[in-house]
């Protein structure tokens, strides 16, 4: 708490917004009884995290992954599987999506992330693929098409969730903060800006690149159980989604800002809004927002929306003669 | 001998780049590396830091054979170099930049900070620190270059035509840096086209033409050398 | 080991493979002029499927017939979009990922304008010889596949001699190889590129009616065959027409020993395994860098 405070009193511009923002969050579910736009929150929030997860990666190592469904539909069943097979608690069910996540990321991660060019973000989806179809024929393990229902799931209430999510959603930021403190960050960020400079410098890419995929993967597989528990329904067809999970994520952070702390936020918002708006009244064409989103965006706000607004105040602050 | 190379050679789908081309460097010295455009001096860069491996030949290193380890690895082991291209990376300050090449040697964040903040002191650069690279002017870039491999604290260094598209001034301040460096006790060697400026710095010059090592001696050795003379047809020294 | 079943299964592997191989001409040929993988391929082929299926449906159009509408009409379509909706984005040297982010939108609309003009069923087309086989040496085999394949080869083959021979291909392969070059020595890159991109939509439109008689279309139909592209580009050699071919067969054959020996369901599997091992062991493609 004094940390806290001392942060506020040092830095008063950028934290305050902040504190506020994680007050207002906090007492939320308090105040709004309104279980719809409770449901509304998690989602955003759940996206958000998931956008940030993918952002560590694909933003600030520059390592982008349409497949990122890969870990969260192995986080999923991980979790169902553990629990339904073993017993497992569903609370170290998290523990497990996360780590099982991480796991399947190593393989492709120690394949591809040698190689320059395409072959990354398109093994990953590959791999999201082949993941499906195991699933989806292994109907004596993982019960196929079938799915996964979980009738009692690791809790009940829908403001438990909202609590969760939050919690997970901070405790991904703050990771992620930390490490773009440290030398781990540093080292991505280089790898995004000129691979061969960064191994000119001392850095050995490959490794650190798969540092920041394991990462990335682990929270995503815990968002993937968070997703299973939520829900309590899952199949091949849901998790391992290219269009609903995949380039979802990647639509949220490109949206919000690719490489931008905040962006996926900013993303996760207007993304879950827009497609909740679309299902109440256009159910089809849900996909189809998804993709003239992307290619709106891509064509007319590459940075994203708060890459945008940091480009414009820099240019600002610039041309004010700093 | 902190650096031999012996019998380096490196073909590109049958161009002769690098043919067996022999020099050794002495704890301390400067030397230049020089010849007209296509000479090859870039490619020998290129695999003494390891980005290209040779097709023949051996480099060591303080009497280790390091031929064909990987760029990063030799970083580590002391052998940082420049880029004739400048490669900043864009999205990150001038300081951050140097961190990049502190954390080589350096894991903590706090440290690795305090110590880029006195590269930059070493090489005139600190008002520049919070600028984003991207904004930096050529002259600035090639300085960046230099302060971040300074950063990764070398015993070689490699400097890859540091001086192109500088002015006079800057190529002045240049020369005065590499001094500078010297004396700090890092060995150094200098890939340069201004004329002037690497006669006036090198200890010892070695002239490439067609991939060969043409001469090798004093600045006034080689300045005086028909070889390299009909090599160079002497028009750039004329120019300068 | 019964050979003979042996025998059919890699005949029928090396069939469905040269269609593969089609498919993916075209993925290939985009990638090493622009250096974007396309993930809208697989629903170009989509569309080329249900021109090919409405043309039979509304006037009994041949599928073989169809492949001359189908041609053009992609053509255009491919054109149009590179035109208008990917060359901005390219001369805006936007990261690569940007780009390949961007054709993937273009696949989810074109999926999901499907899905609500055509509803999510299958259709196929079935004609007297959907189904007919000829034997030949004891081998059953489909005629349209046969016929297929041959058309296959043909058009790769056409292609092969368009680019080395003409000098609309030469302008294509000199892009490829460096477009700064090419734009100096005069070559219009920009409409390179588009025609580019408009061929390469042809060819997997034309590989649409051909796929028709012998299999179906759906709305979703599109994922899966850019993904079966990106492999067989990969197995062949990024940018290499001949590689296409080679990454083709090589794909059918695998499938179909998958499906013969192991299961239907994972006859995908062997596919997959030899692209792991084709990125492990030989990343450039088992053609690898030779251009075209």
């Amino acid at each position: 708490m004094r940390h806290l405070t001392s942060m506020i009193r040092k830095k008063k511009k950028g934290v305050l917004p902040i504190v506020i923002l994680l007050v207002i969050l906090i007492i939320l579910p308090l105040v709004l009884k309104n279980q719809y736009i409770l449901h509304l929150i998690i989602l955003v929030m759940m996206w958000a995290a998931l956008g940030i997860s993918w952002n560590l990666l694909g933003g600030y190592t520059g390592q982008v992954s349409f497949g990122h469904a890969a870990f969260f539909g192995v986080g999923a069943y991980a979790a169902c599987l553990l629990h339904t097979k073993l017993g497992v608690s569903l609370w170290a069910g998290f523990l497990f999506a996360g780590v099982a996540g991480a796991l399947i990321s190593i393989p492709i991660g120690a394949i591809c992330l040698r190689l320059r060019g395409p072959y990354f973000a398109l093994s990953v989806l590959a791999l999201a693929e082949v993941l499906r179809l195991i699933t989806l024929h292994w109907k004596s393990f993982t019960e196929g098409a079938v799915g996964i229902l979980l009738i009692v799931p690791v809790m009940g209430e829908k403001v438990e969730y909202y609590y969760l999510i939050l919690g997970l959603g901070i405790l991904i930021m703050l990771t992620i903060a930390y490490i773009l403190k440290r030398r781990m960050g540093f080292y991505f960020i280089a790898i995004r800006e000129d691979e061969d400079a960064a191994e000119a410098l001392g850095i050995f890419t490959t490794r650190y690149k798969l540092f920041s995929l394991i990462v990335s993967a682990f929270f995503t597989g815990i968002l993937g159980s968070f997703f299973a528990n939520y829900t309590q329904f899952i199949d091949p067809y849901i998790v391992f989604s290219i269009g609903e999970v995949s380039i979802a994520m990647v639509l949220v952070v490109v949206l919000g800002g690719i490489g931008t702390f905040w962006g996926p936020v900013v993303g996760a918002l207007i993304v879950v809004l827009l497609s909740e708006g679309f299902r109440s009244f256009f159910a089809q064409a849900s996909i189809l927002v998804y993709g003239a989103l992307i290619i709106i965006v891509i064509l007319f706000l590459p940075r994203g929306i708060v890459g945008s607004i940091k480009a414009k105040y820099r240019l600002y602050t610039v041309s004010k003669g700093e | 001998m902190l650096l031999e190379v012996k019998g380096l050679s490196k073909n590109f789908a049958g161009l002769r780049a690098v043919h067996s081309v022999d020099f050794t460097v002495k704890k301390g010295e400067i030397l230049g590396l020089i010849g007209p455009n296509g000479a090859g001096k870039t490619t020998i860069f290129n695999m003494i830091s390891g980005s290209l491996k040779p097709n023949e030949g051996r480099i060591l290193f303080k009497e280790r054979d390091i031929t064909g380890l990987s760029p990063p690895r030799i970083c580590l082991l002391g052998i940082t170099r420049t880029f004739q291209i400048v490669k900043p990376l864009p999205r990150l300050t001038v300081l951050e930049n140097v961190m990049v090449g502190v954390f080589s040697k350096v894991k903590d964040a706090r440290k690795a900070r305090g110590r880029a903040l006195e590269v930059l002191e070493f090489t005139e650069q600190l008002p520049k620190k919070d600028v984003m690279a991207s904004s930096l002017t050529l002259g600035e870039w090639k300085k960046l270059e230099v302060s971040r491999a300074l950063a990764t604290s070398p015993e070689i260094l490699l400097l890859d035509e540091c001086m192109a598209g500088l002015n006079t001034k800057e190529i002045s301040d240049a020369i005065h840096l590499i001094g500078k460096i010297r004396e700090r006790g890092v060995t150094i060697i200098v890939i340069e086209h201004v004329m002037k400026a690497i006669m006036s710095i090198s200890d010892r010059i070695v002239v490439l033409n067609h991939g060969e090592k043409i001469m090798e001696g004093t600045p006034e050795q080689v300045t005086n050398d028909p070889e390299v003379i009909k090599a160079y047809l002497g028009e750039d020294y004329a120019k300068r | 080991m019964d050979i003979s079943i042996l025998i059919q299964t890699i005949v029928s592997g090396i069939l469905v493979g040269g269609l593969y191989a089609l498919i993916a001409l075209g993925m290939t040929l985009i990638f090493g002029v622009m250096r974007i993988i396309n993930l809208a391929h697989g629903e170009f082929l989509m569309v080329g499927m249900y021109t090919c299926f409405w043309l039979f449906k509304l006037w009994g159009v041949d599928p073989y017939l169809s492949i001359i509408l189908s041609i053009p009409l992609l053509f255009f379509l491919g054109s149009l979009f590179q035109r208008y909706v990917i060359l901005p984005v390219i001369k805006s040297r936007a990261p690569g990922e940007n780009q390949i982010l961007l054709t993937a939108g273009i696949g989810l609309v074109l999926a999901n304008v499907a899905l609500l003009l055509f509803s999510p069923n299958y259709f196929t087309v079935l004609t007297r010889y959907s189904n007919a086989t000829f034997i030949f040496k004891k081998i059953s085999i489909s005629l349209p596949l046969f016929w297929d394949f041959l058309i296959s080869i043909g058009i790769t083959g056409i292609l092969y001699l368009f680019l080395m021979k003409t000098d609309v291909g030469s302008s294509i392969r000199a892009v490829a190889q460096n477009p700064d070059a090419a734009c100096l020595m005069g070559i219009n890159t920009d409409r390179v590129m588009i025609y580019t991109f408009g061929i390469g939509s042809a060819l997997v439109g034309a590989a649409g009616s051909l796929f028709m008689p012998v299999y179906y279309v759906f709305p979703s139909i599109g994922e899966l065959f850019t993904l079966k592209a990106f492999i067989v580009v990969v197995l062949g050699g990024m940018g290499s027409a001949i590689g296409a071919l080679v990454g083709g067969l090589t794909l059918g054959v695998a499938e179909s020993i998958g499906a013969t020996y192991i299961s239907m369901g994972l006859k995908d599997g062997l596919g997959f395994a030899i692209f792991v091992l084709v990125l492990i062991f030989k990343p450039s493609g088992l053609v690898g860098k030779t251009r075209f």
